[in-house]
């Protein structure tokens, strides 16, 4: 059960980005009068490297269901196709125990021209499977996709669900040792994908290892028990699907919050006066759930002590509807910022605020005389999400209308 | 499921063309199925399907008699049969390679969506490409019997056994010209556009439609460099009981030789980035 089938070890790819020419292939005359000009330049001087994944170390086990996931761009498919052997990797090596069948597409090499039949003939072969093994399993096929009037029909006069279900058909019946999936699953209606992830899930009990892709947490959560989470060619967290997708989700919700925070820092002119420079600000719990305590912490230097400072944070929806402001002060007007560096922590209560996305903007100024920070200027701001978590109560777990949802106080006499 | 062994490794140490060989055979069956779906996707598009295997050398064969073989005078030499029979019998064996050594350039940027998709050996593709233009010629020179037996040639029933050899010397060499520009292809498309003019200027250059004895002497040697010389050339002396020129087959088939071996070379070079071009 536990023996590593898939092993990636220190695997990396590297592509060349030409700059000069963004055709994806060359004209014969170019690469000729290129020469022509100059038989003895180096040409490598218009291109970039590109490392689509670095250093990616994983193991897979036997019978596991291991997901992978990540944004657009952050390495998956090119991980996909070199465990998948159609690109080769530039350094590290993978090791698959076992038969691979990998799922890149449904109906690849489909022929509109041939029938049904014939594509689940040529299909099934170019998945891997033998001529018998599909004549064997042939009926089945055709009863899981549903089209047995139509087998005989040339597929281009399939409506397109009937084409992803009679390919997905034939994907379905692979019984490899090893299936790399990417993506598959979200085809069909959505009682063709309830039975599609019910098939999956009966040939993983049968012992095979899946590697699957997705963009849907949901199937993830649903089909996988470990995985990895990708960003920028890198693995960024690896372990049970549970905190791999919660870390997806904050990934998605708040892209990556510390640089944007040093992306706004930088226009350091711009938040230059004589009283407070601010230097960082950012929420200190890393859970979007809604039924524990937020805090926002603000880093920053007092350059001019004066009791009529204060610094705080005006909270806005995603409509940018401003919510409030809050300030120290308001909590404790004895509060006064001495001059040099200096933490400042406010306590978002759990359910107070609704599902959704916020940002927090930093504010602050001299009381009743001035504004440092004035709310919906340019000043430094920082966005998180709310979901789940709503009240402990059995009525209420989804999101209301409103700007906030506040669990209040309630007495009945 | 096929396997080629239990332990896939990727990356690391390169592979050993031994294991290229091993792997061809593991996906015999997708060569199969590739050679079969091409087929079929060719007769059902066509009105005519297999008709048109025989009407493209018989329509060309007869243009060729009239202008030719009546206007100009050519004749079919010392072979002296009539000469829609010689014609059709070279255009057959010239349709056969011009339409492989096409096919097998072509068959790499065809199947991108596939090559894109699944591995399995590249070189399938390109070999599936050749079993089209063999069922083709099946059909075309079992109407080269019919015209035998129409114009009422006599042929040597032996040298008929010689349409194998010959044959497989036409797709050899076309297999190596159509990998030399599968690969050259992916990278530079412009080279889609220039084989059917490098095809049409051969085609002039091979004795298909004049018999040999028409190029003076001592520059025959020259003609059978070119594979397609030898494996037609021969095809016809064997039919029509003359004997093999040997030496100039030889030539041929090592002219064949060479060309394979930089054809293999150079799609084996580039296959590892077709998906880069692709």
């Amino acid at each position: 059960m536990s023996k590593p089938i898939i092993q990636v070890k220190n695997l990396s790819k590297c592509y060349t980005i030409n700059h000069k020419d963004r055709a994806s292939y060359n004209t014969l005359k170019d690469d000729f009068s290129n020469f022509i000009k100059s038989p003895f330049a180096k040409r490598e001087s218009t291109e970039e490297e590109f490392w689509a994944l670095k250093d990616i170390n994983f193991e897979v086990n036997q019978g596991e269901i291991f997901g992978v996931i990540g944004k657009n761009g952050s390495g998956k498919s090119t991980l996909l196709k070199i465990l998948s052997r159609i690109v080769d990797p530039t350094e590290g090596e993978i090791k698959l125990h076992g038969r691979v069948a990998s799922l890149l597409e449904v109906g690849t090499g489909f022929h509109p021209d041939l029938t049904g039949r014939e594509n689940i003939f040529f299909n099934g072969s170019m998945l891997g499977m033998s001529r018998k093994e599909i004549n064997k399993k042939f009926d089945d096929i055709v009863e899981f996709a549903e089209i047995e009037k139509f087998i005989d029909t040339p597929v281009k006069f399939y409506s397109s669900g009937m084409y992803v279900r009679l390919a997905f058909a034939v994907a379905a019946h692979l019984d490899p040792d090893i299936l790399i999936l990417d993506e598959v699953l979200s085809v069909g209606d959505a009682a063709f994908q309830k039975k599609s992830l019910a098939k999956i899930k009966s040939t993983m009990e049968a012992g095979t290892t899946v590697l699957y892709v997705s963009h849907s947490m949901d199937s993830v959560k649903q089909l996988c028990s470990r995985g990895i989470l990708m960003s920028n060619g890198h693995i960024v967290a690896m372990g049970s699907t549970d905190s791999i997708t919660y870390r997806y989700n904050k990934l998605m919700s708040n892209p990556e919050p510390e640089k944007e925070l040093q992306n706004n820092w930088s226009n350091t002119e711009a938040l230059d006066n004589e009283y407070f420079i601010p230097k960082s600000m950012k929420l200190l719990n890393e859970s979007s759930l809604n039924n524990i305590d937020k805090w926002v912490e603000i880093k920053g230097r007092v350059k001019k002590k004066d009791e009529l400072l204060h610094i705080g944070f005006a909270l806005y929806n995603s409509n940018k509807s401003l919510l409030f402001i809050t300030y120290p002060t308001d909590y404790d007007d004895s509060i006064v910022l001495n001059e040099g560096n200096v933490t400042l922590k406010a306590k978002i209560p759990k359910h107070l605020l609704n599902e959704g996305t916020y940002t927090i903007e930093l504010v602050g100024g001299l009381h009743n005389k001035m504004w440092l920070f004035e709310p919906q200027t340019t000043n430094p701001s920082i966005n998180f999400s709310v979901e789940k978590g709503l009240s402990s109560s059995k009525y209420w777990k989804h999101a209301r209308e409103g700007y906030l949802a506040p669990v209040i106080e309630w007495g009945v006499d | 499921m096929r396997s080629v062994t239990d332990t896939v490794v990727i990356g690391g140490q390169k592979r050993k063309s031994a294991t290229g060989l091993r792997e061809l055979w593991v996906y015999r069956e997708l060569f199969y199925f590739f050679a079969w779906r091409d087929v079929k996707v060719r007769y059902k598009q066509t009105f005519l399907g297999i008709g048109w295997a025989v009407l493209q050398p018989l329509i060309t064969a007869a243009i060729f008699t009239v202008f030719f073989n009546r206007v100009a005078k050519i004749d079919t030499g010392s072979l002296n049969i009539p000469y829609p029979v010689f014609a059709y019998l070279g255009l057959t064996y010239w349709g056969a390679f011009a339409t492989s050594t096409s096919n097998v350039s072509n068959s790499i940027l065809n199947n991108a969506g596939v090559i894109n998709k699944v591995y399995f050996p590249r070189l399938i593709p390109p070999l599936a490409a050749i079993a089209l233009s063999v069922i083709d010629f099946i059909f075309a020179i079992a109407v080269f019997l019919v015209l035998v037996l129409l114009f009422s040639v006599n042929i040597h029933i032996i040298g008929l056994l010689w349409i194998i050899p010959s044959l497989s010397l036409a797709m050899f060499a076309s297999l190596g010209v159509g990998l030399l520009f599968a690969a050259l292809n992916v990278k530079y498309r412009d080279m889609r556009s220039a084989l059917p003019f490098i095809v049409q200027a051969l085609f002039f250059m091979t004795p298909v439609i004049y018999p040999l004895s028409m190029i003076p002497e001592r520059f025959q040697i020259y003609a059978y460099l070119n594979p397609a010389t030898g494996a037609i050339t021969s095809i016809k002396t064997a039919l029509f009981n003359q004997s093999i020129d040997w030496t100039g087959l030889l030539i041929s088939f090592v002219s064949a030789l060479v060309i394979f071996v930089i054809g293999i070379w150079a799609f084996k070079r580039a296959e590892r980035h077709f998906p880069d071009y692709l």
